[in-house]
């Protein structure tokens, strides 16, 4: 018995070392640019333009997100990952669902300030996140919270209203 | 080592490959540059919010969280992975999980899933089968499973959840080796599908699915037509040998092989329904097939010569399953639910030559289950639950009189009457268990469950149960898990049965028992999982049939049910899968076992003793998509422990002769081509039609199934050699 467990630990290993190294981010891609796409249906107060976009911790959409910026040469709009800590200093904040733990911290730092924020964890926009991403079946989609944006002095258009869940 | 690698890469990884190469040779010139790859970006990012809404994603399925949590082993198929490998029929898709042999009998195709190489019978009485968590059994012989996996719709399934190892204790009798839950689609909204196909050996299938969802009502309803003429099935059989009664000792072949076509009909219809707490599932399933015989045997006709064609013998099986549920949160920390289980079981046999049927049996079986959710803190539940199980029917052999001698003329004459060799059965079995959950730290949950069950003419029994899950929030963790498994004997043909001569039952018969050990480590990503364990299982109390010689007959020279014998087993299981991009996703597993029973005797289940699985998922950006897999079955185990001689192996000193081929290691290696008409053509806003072709067998192996259950041959053809088939699917 002993040689078959070394056997199938082998054969295991080799299994996953055989697995294909690098994974392109299809989802990460198309929720980088629902949140490029949010980003272009929200109005921030006194028409702000220039919008600093900080991503929660490691995660694809940013680097997904900065290649649509690339794309579409958009000089007033900057994205990088940020701590906890700098929330304050974003304009948008979205929060993979990796990193939901930090949720709380996040809506304490954006307390009385026109951020918006985004989350992968569909629950949250419950609890005072603006938009969540909505998985149903093999779709995505999202749900908007629009009191918690109105009270941020975000105004969010009917277009996003149409298309995403409000609650 | 280096030959099992050697085995491994050519006989497991290789085929898939190869055929992913061949057959996504369309797919990878449709594929374009890394140019198209970028303007597919480009494309993405023109898309406007509503046209993002209809792009498809993947995620690594709802499996996640049942993988971690469950204290239990569990592999799940999700219906992505159904429809992109292809299956005609359940069976075809627990063919593809880890450490599952499907294989039947000489008379029942496709009826029993072997998980840890466990078989002793044609019946499947060693892994419950369950819809939407409820149970699917039959009390005549407990394993008559040839409905759901012969004519389920697979369009109905929203995945598969299959527990590796006992699973008594929420589930009670026949969760015994592992637990197959089919867990059903829920619409969303109104939705329409249907799909045709027709292939090799004139197979005709046809699904229809429907679903309503109107506020809180949900409908959803599914049929599927089965038709084909079947392949060529050709064997020896049991008359085919004769023996020496020398020592030692020598088998002869006397009687040529002879071929039948298995020709089969399936229906299949489900209607799941819910309105608020309430839940009605149902199922009906009917099929008629062509086997060998219910006994290894050709039927040769009267006169019949060497080369005669048998005499054509059919089963019947029918099912109607259906189980009404009411479910209410009381409170936060209190829920309950309440279930009624309805399962009515018919399985006939005939010959073509006889106007009377050799077995009539029916059993209509109701099972009402009250079930509760205390949740007393945030870190600490239960379950409780209540269980009462009734059981009746009766068995009947119209070839003979009412006395139970024999109808002299089954050829000429419809018997009026006829012998319950079965008589009237009716049983109230009860049970009642309890789980606990209890998470002291958010890495680890603690549970400790029992069930108690009361059975006919048996003490009260339990089986208790017990899991650690570690989990850390990177995804790795690992179970330690300790439980205990009953499978009673059947009221019907296990307790009551009587045809002289050839078989006895036993109203003492007691449960059979399995205790297994096993240790899993596991990760979970986003995009990955994979898992490893080892288990160790005991049992005891085996439920067999003796030989004619038996000195314990209670009636000399005829067979009976007794509890006898132990056995144990152990082994390896793995399984990954990974997704690794929305286009390319893939999984494989590998498991081996291996057992010994009480009188020494090896790996007796004849099954393959490791088996390693592999399949590749492919999808470009046209709507193209190929699903390759390849399932490696070892040669089996000791098929040949009675066949040899008096069931002494140890003492056989002679060459036996097989009568059919030996069983060898296979490749079984399907492979679906689907292309989506909207995404090629690139008009999405056309019905959703998809083409599709769907190999099976492809490298033509002769698959040969162990006779596990007379052994009085060694093997018999177990499946078709290459097929294909195709046909198109319009969803709306």
């Amino acid at each position: 018995m002993k040689s078959q467990t070394e056997k199938a630990c082998r054969v295991m290993l080799t299994l996953l070392l055989l697995m294909p190294w690098c994974a392109s981010a299809q989802n990460e891609k198309i929720q980088a640019i629902f949140l490029y796409k949010f980003i272009d249906n929200v109005n921030w107060p006194d028409s702000k333009r220039n919008l600093r976009i900080g991503i929660i911790g490691n995660t694809e959409v940013l680097e997904e997100f900065q290649k649509i910026l690339k794309v579409r040469s958009t000089a007033n709009l900057t994205a990088q990952k940020i701590s906890v800590s700098e929330v304050a200093t974003c304009d948008v904040i979205y929060i993979p669902q990796s990193h939901s733990s930090n949720f709380n911290k996040v809506i304490e730092y954006a307390k009385s300030k026109s951020i918006l924020i985004v989350t992968e964890e569909a629950d949250f926009v419950k609890k005072g996140a603006g938009i969540s991403f909505l998985q149903e079946e093999d779709k995505l989609g999202f749900i908007v919270n629009k009191h918690a944006l109105d009270v941020k002095g975000l105004k969010v258009s009917t277009l996003l209203l149409t298309l995403g869940k409000e609650i | 080592m280096k030959q099992l690698y050697i085995v491994f890469f050519r006989k497991v990884f290789i085929p898939p490959i190869l055929c992913l190469f061949v057959l996504s040779g369309p797919a990878l010139l449709a594929q374009e540059s890394v140019e198209k790859e970028e303007a597919s970006d480009q494309e993405l990012y023109d898309m406007s919010l509503e046209d993002l809404l209809h792009v498809k994603i993947v995620t690594a399925s709802k499996s996640e969280e049942t993988v971690r949590d469950a204290p239990a082993v569990v592999s799940i198929v999700t219906a992505r992975e159904i429809e992109s490998y292809g299956a005609a029929n359940l069976a075809e898709v627990l063919d593809r999980v880890a450490g599952l042999y499907m294989t039947g009998s000489f008379l029942l195709t496709n009826n029993m899933p072997t998980i840890r190489g466990e078989t002793n019978a044609i019946w499947s009485t060693k892994v419950l089968v369950l819809i939407n968590g409820r149970p699917y059994r039959d009390s005549y012989l407990g394993g008559n499973q040839v409905e759901v996996f012969n004519a389920y719709p697979l369009d109905a399934v929203e995945r598969v959840e299959v527990i590796r190892g006992p699973g008594s204790v929420l589930y009670g009798t026949n969760a015994f080796t592992g637990v197959i839950n089919v867990i059903l689609k829920k619409s969303t909204k109104n939705i329409f599908r249907t799909t045709t196909r027709y292939g090799s050996f004139n197979t005709r299938q046809t699904e229809i699915s429907a679903g309503v969802k109107h506020n809180d009502l949900v409908v959803d309803a599914s049929i599927n037509f089965y038709n084909t003429d079947g392949w060529k099935f050709t064997a020896r059989d049991e008359n085919a040998i004769i023996r020496s009664k020398t020592t030692p000792v020598y088998d002869s072949i006397i009687n040529p092989a002879r071929t039948i076509h298995l020709d089969r009909t399936g229906l299949g219809a489900v209607i799941s329904s819910s309105y608020k707490g309430f839940t009605l599932n149902t199922f009906y399933g009917y099929t008629r097939a062509q086997p060998m015989s219910n006994a290894a045997q050709w039927l040769i006709p009267v006169n019949g010569g060497a080369n005669a064609t048998p005499v054509a013998f059919e089963v019947y099986t029918s099912k109607l399953f259906a189980d009404l549920g009411y479910s209410k949160d009381i409170t936060p920390y209190y829920s309950t639910a309440i279930n009624v289980t309805f399962n009515r079981t018919a399985f006939d046999i005939s010959r073509a030559d006889f106007k009377n049927k050799p077995v009539i049996t029916l059993s209509n079986d109701a099972l009402t289950e009250w079930s509760n959710v205390l949740k007393f803190r945030k870190n600490l539940n239960a379950i409780v639950g209540l269980v009462m199980n009734n059981q009746r029917g009766n068995a009947l052999d119209k070839t003979k009189n009412a006395d139970g001698t024999a109808f002299p003329n089954n050829r000429e004459f419809v018997n009026s009457d006829g012998y319950y060799f079965v008589p009237d059965w009716n049983e109230t079995w009860y049970s009642g268990y309890a789980q606990l959950a209890y998470s002291p730290f958010k890495f680890l949950k603690l549970v400790a469950g029992a069930q108690a069950n009361k059975v006919t003419g048996v003490d009260l029994k339990y089986s208790p149960r017990l899991a650690a899950v570690l989990q850390t929030k990177s995804g790795f963790g690992g179970k330690l898990l300790y439980g205990s498994a009953f499978r009673s004997a059947t009221p019907g043909g296990e307790k009551a049965i009587d045809v002289s001569g050839v078989i006895r039952g036993n109203p003492n018969l007691l449960p059979e028992v399995v205790s297994t050990s096993e240790v899993q480590f596991f990760l979970v990503k986003k995009k990955f999982e994979a898992s490893i364990n080892y288990f160790y299982s005991d049992q005891s109390n085996k439920i067999v049939r003796t030989s004619a010689a038996d000195p314990s007959n209670e009636i000399p020279n005829t067979p009976q049910f007794v509890n006898r014998g132990s056995q144990t087993s152990r082994g390896i299981e793995a399984e990954t899968k990974f997704y690794i991009s929305s286009r390319w996703s893939t999984q494989a597993s590998f498991a081996s076992q291996t057992s010994k029973n009480d009188l020494g005797y090896k790996d007796y289940s004849g099954t393959p003793l490791y088996m390693g699985k592999l399949g590749i998922d492919y999808k470009n950006s046209r709507g193209l998509q190929v699903g390759i897999f390849n399932s490696f079955y070892s040669k089996g185990g000791n098929i040949r422990a009675k066949f040899s001689s008096e069931n002494v192996p140890s003492n056989f000193a002679g060459t036996p002769t097989d009568a059919n081929p030996k069983m060898k290691a296979i490749n079984f290696l399907t492979a679906n081509v689907r292309l989506s008409l909207p995404e090629f053509l690139e008009k999405p806003d056309m019905p959703d039609i998809s083409l599709f072709c769907y190999g099976v067998n492809l490298l033509d192996q002769e698959v040969y199934y162990p006779e596990f259950s007379r052994r009085n041959i060694n093997t018999y053809p177990g499946r078709a050699g290459f097929n294909i088939h195709t046909g198109i699917t319009v969803k709306m």
